[in-house]
């Protein structure tokens, strides 16, 4: 039990732990070390032990605040993805159109750098961090990716009589030599899913850290605005 | 914000961490991850003793910086009651705790 170990071990095994920790968070080890001296029982020695464990697994400084703001730029993502979603099955499955359309298509790309900005323009709040709008706007692309990715594989699985009428899959499906649609369907969205995933994490990298850009030019201006009101 | 509480109950005296442990309730495997936590986000400052008991290493003290003092107001106007239910034990380690020169 380490409620029974005697202070020389508890004091090498704290010592221990402070050698594990990054250089910067060494002195919180010296702290636990030198409390050790002051602890008056051995369940008091073997808790300053288990707290210089979990200092030590804490993960660096930098890290946390990173992993902050990707989360929270993830979940924007995700409820951002929400009518993204709903528009993907509207069009494939519902209202299915013989041809592609453009218009429909720049408005969901619009629509997907406007959610990567606001993902940048979050993480700005989130964390001081100069990277982390970057970081977010990687973190928020992945998961739009992840999400539209899996929506056309269900649509398309899902209403394969209806999707497989589209030109563009008719096409795709005859240069293939496959026998299957559905084989040919799937294994195009396998294909595509990394360069799709790649795409998006790199324009979420660039309209991220653009959002972050916007959002604190707006703050500054609105809190000038706010400091000199025009008259 | 246990410990957030109690370092703002008094903010401009350091605290050692045995006695943060004994004002909240909680043990050092917990208290001193929330510590790091705070100093890391800049809202905790430490120091180390300057006058430790003879035949002592000197200890690590801790009080809120600006950041830390603000956040507590905010999330905690009521942090004085933390002090006001602290066990008799705690406001007797808290006397004569040395205050670190220039910090």
């Amino acid at each position: 039990m380490a409620s029974d170990a005697p202070a020389g071990i508890t004091r090498w095994l704290v010592a221990l732990l402070t050698a594990a920790m990054p250089a910067s968070r060494r002195h919180w080890g010296r702290a636990m070390s030198a409390e050790l001296a002051y602890a008056r029982s051995r369940s008091e020695r073997a808790r300053l032990a288990l707290g210089a464990a979990r200092v030590a697994l804490l993960p660096p400084p930098g890290v946390a605040d990173y992993r902050r703001a990707a989360s929270r730029s993830a979940a924007l993502a995700a409820i951002a993805y929400v009518p993204l979603g709903v528009g993907l099955y509207l069009a494939n499955a519902v209202f299915p159109s013989p041809q592609d359309s453009t218009a429909g298509d720049l408005a969901m790309d619009a629509y997907l750098l406007v959610a990567l900005m606001a993902a940048g323009a979050l993480a700005r709040r989130a964390s001081a961090r100069p990277g982390a709008p970057v970081i977010a706007g990687i973190a928020a692309g992945l998961v739009l990716a992840v999400l539209g990715m899996a929506t056309l594989a269900a649509i398309d699985n899902s209403f394969l009589s209806i999707v497989s009428h589209q030109p563009g899959k008719i096409g795709g499906f005859r240069a293939s030599g496959m026998t299957s649609m559905r084989a040919y369907i799937n294994s195009y969205l396998e294909a595509t899913a990394p360069g799709v995933a790649i795409v998006l994490a790199i324009a979420g990298a660039i309209f991220g850290a653009i959002g972050a850009a916007v959002a604190q030019e707006a703050a500054s201006t609105w809190s000038h605005l706010r400091r000199h009101p025009r008259r | 914000m246990k410990v957030l509480s109690a370092l703002a109950a008094d903010p401009a005296r350091w605290r050692y961490g045995y006695e943060l442990g004994t004002e909240t309730g909680l043990k050092a495997g917990s208290l001193y991850p929330i510590l790091v936590r705070l100093a890391d986000r800049g809202l905790l400052e430490a120091s180390w003793e300057e006058s430790p008991p003879p035949g002592r290493p000197a200890r690590h003290l801790y009080r809120l910086t600006a950041d830390g003092r603000e956040l507590a107001a905010a999330a905690a106007p009521a942090a004085l009651t933390v002090r006001r239910t602290a066990p008799a034990r705690a406001a007797r380690g808290r006397r004569g705790i040395p205050q670190p020169g220039g910090s």
